[in-house]
């Protein structure tokens, strides 16, 4: 009896650790897939991106990782990007991190969060060339489609966030 | 890229139905039409420009005792930065912020520095904390705490940090350069151009300040939720 047990027991554990080593093997190569992929961008090559004639409204959060209300407000464009919409949004997460930070810090920001919004690297952040208007403070959030573009320098919750989008859609004529 | 964003806005399209999507419209425009909709960018003043006469202001220094441009009467300008103590950038240029200060008050440019952030945002960013700062740091220089977010409005502050140089003139203050102290927060380039400490180098030369006006990443000044 208790020798079908103890066999019972080590067959119990035996599974478990399968399990366990299954899951971990798992999580590992998510974050690896997600560590491979932050590219650096100039914002030349952001505008091409953007700025042309598409039905796509392009939403850009301007963060980095040392900033807190930057951090704060990410899952709400995570949620954004993932939420249906009548017209097509593309997240954009565009960090202002250090270009020596993207390895060390950035990568795995990203990777222990698992975000699946696209994430680029801005370098060199030149201010002017993203907004006229914006100060370098972040966060900072920018709205194009194709000519026509909203800046806004500011913190959103999720509901500021979702309403700003809907009515820069619903502005167009 | 183009062509996978395409489909997957293609995709979008399709998902739902067209009186679905009739009803978001028009219950969309039903909230606009009515206004229901909140305003949602904070309105900041732009505030004062280059060449501008420097706002003047009255504020609480950590000590209690309350600071102006009156209070630097016998100054030929002064460099005053918005700060505070959340900020990871300010945090970076703390130390430079106390070396200009070192370098510039007795040269008659002494540095103020200014708190506009609102504590109930940033706790910590509160007078008490200020203080605390201003002793662990050894601020050769006034803290001073802006209330009511009326000075950073008047000179239109919008990140820390954000520098103002303001040189003497016969009518009060006037601003002479705004921006950043330098742009390399890391301190990674030797030969960084020293913003603030050229511009302060050519008002004591009794030149203009070239560049006169500069940008750099920063946090943003946390307003009053109204």
């Amino acid at each position: 009896m208790s020798n079908q047990l103890q066999t019972l027991r080590l067959l119990f554990f035996g599974i478990l650790s399968v399990l366990v080593t299954h899951v971990a093997f798992a999580q590992n190569a998510v974050a690896q897939n997600a560590v491979a992929s932050i590219e650096v961008v100039t914002v030349q090559d952001l505008q091409t991106r953007i700025e042309r004639p598409s039905d796509t409204t392009y939403v850009v959060n301007l963060w980095a990782t040392w900033c807190k209300p930057c951090v704060a407000e990410l899952p709400y464009f995570e949620r954004l990007s993932k939420e249906q919409s009548y017209s097509p949004v593309k997240v954009l997460l565009v960090s202002v991190d250090a270009k020596k930070d993207r390895e060390t810090k950035l990568e795995p920001f990203i990777a222990k969060r698992g975000f699946t919004a696209e994430v680029l690297q801005l370098w060199p952040v030149a201010i002017d060339d993203i907004d006229s208007s914006w100060s370098g403070a972040i966060p900072a959030t920018l709205i194009v489609k194709g000519l026509r573009k909203s800046f806004f320098e500011k913190e959103f919750t999720f509901d500021e966030l979702k309403l700003t989008v809907e009515k820069f859609i619903g502005s167009e004529k | 890229m183009k062509k996978h964003e395409r489909t997957l806005a293609m995709k979008k399209r399709t998902v739902g139905t067209n009186t679905l999507r009739i009803g978001t419209m028009v219950s969309f425009l039903f909230a606009v039409t009515l206004g229901l909709m909140p305003v949602m960018a904070i309105d900041l003043p732009e505030g004062a420009k280059v060449g501008d006469a420097a706002p003047d202001f009255i504020l609480k220094n950590t000590d209690d005792k309350r600071v102006g441009l009156a209070s630097y009467a016998e100054a030929k300008g002064i460099i005053l930065v918005f700060t505070c103590n959340t900020c990871p950038y300010s945090v970076k240029y703390e130390n430079r912020i106390i070396a200009l200060n070192e370098k510039f008050s007795k040269k008659g440019f002494p540095v103020v520095a200014i708190n506009s952030n609102d504590p109930s945002v940033m706790p910590d960013d509160a007078p008490d904390h200020m203080k605390q700062r201003a002793l662990d740091k050894k601020f050769t220089f006034p803290y001073l705490f802006d209330e009511t977010q009326s000075v950073a409005k008047a000179y239109g502050a919008r990140r820390t940090p954000h520098v103002y140089v303001l040189q003497r003139t016969p009518r009060g203050f006037s601003i002479e350069y705004i921006g950043a102290i330098d742009e390399d927060p890391d301190e990674e380039q030797a030969a960084r151009p020293m913003f603030v400490d050229k511009a302060v180098e050519a008002l004591l030369a009794g030149k203009k300040p070239e560049p006169s006006f500069t940008k750099a990443i920063g946090c943003t000044i946390k307003w009053k939720k109204s």
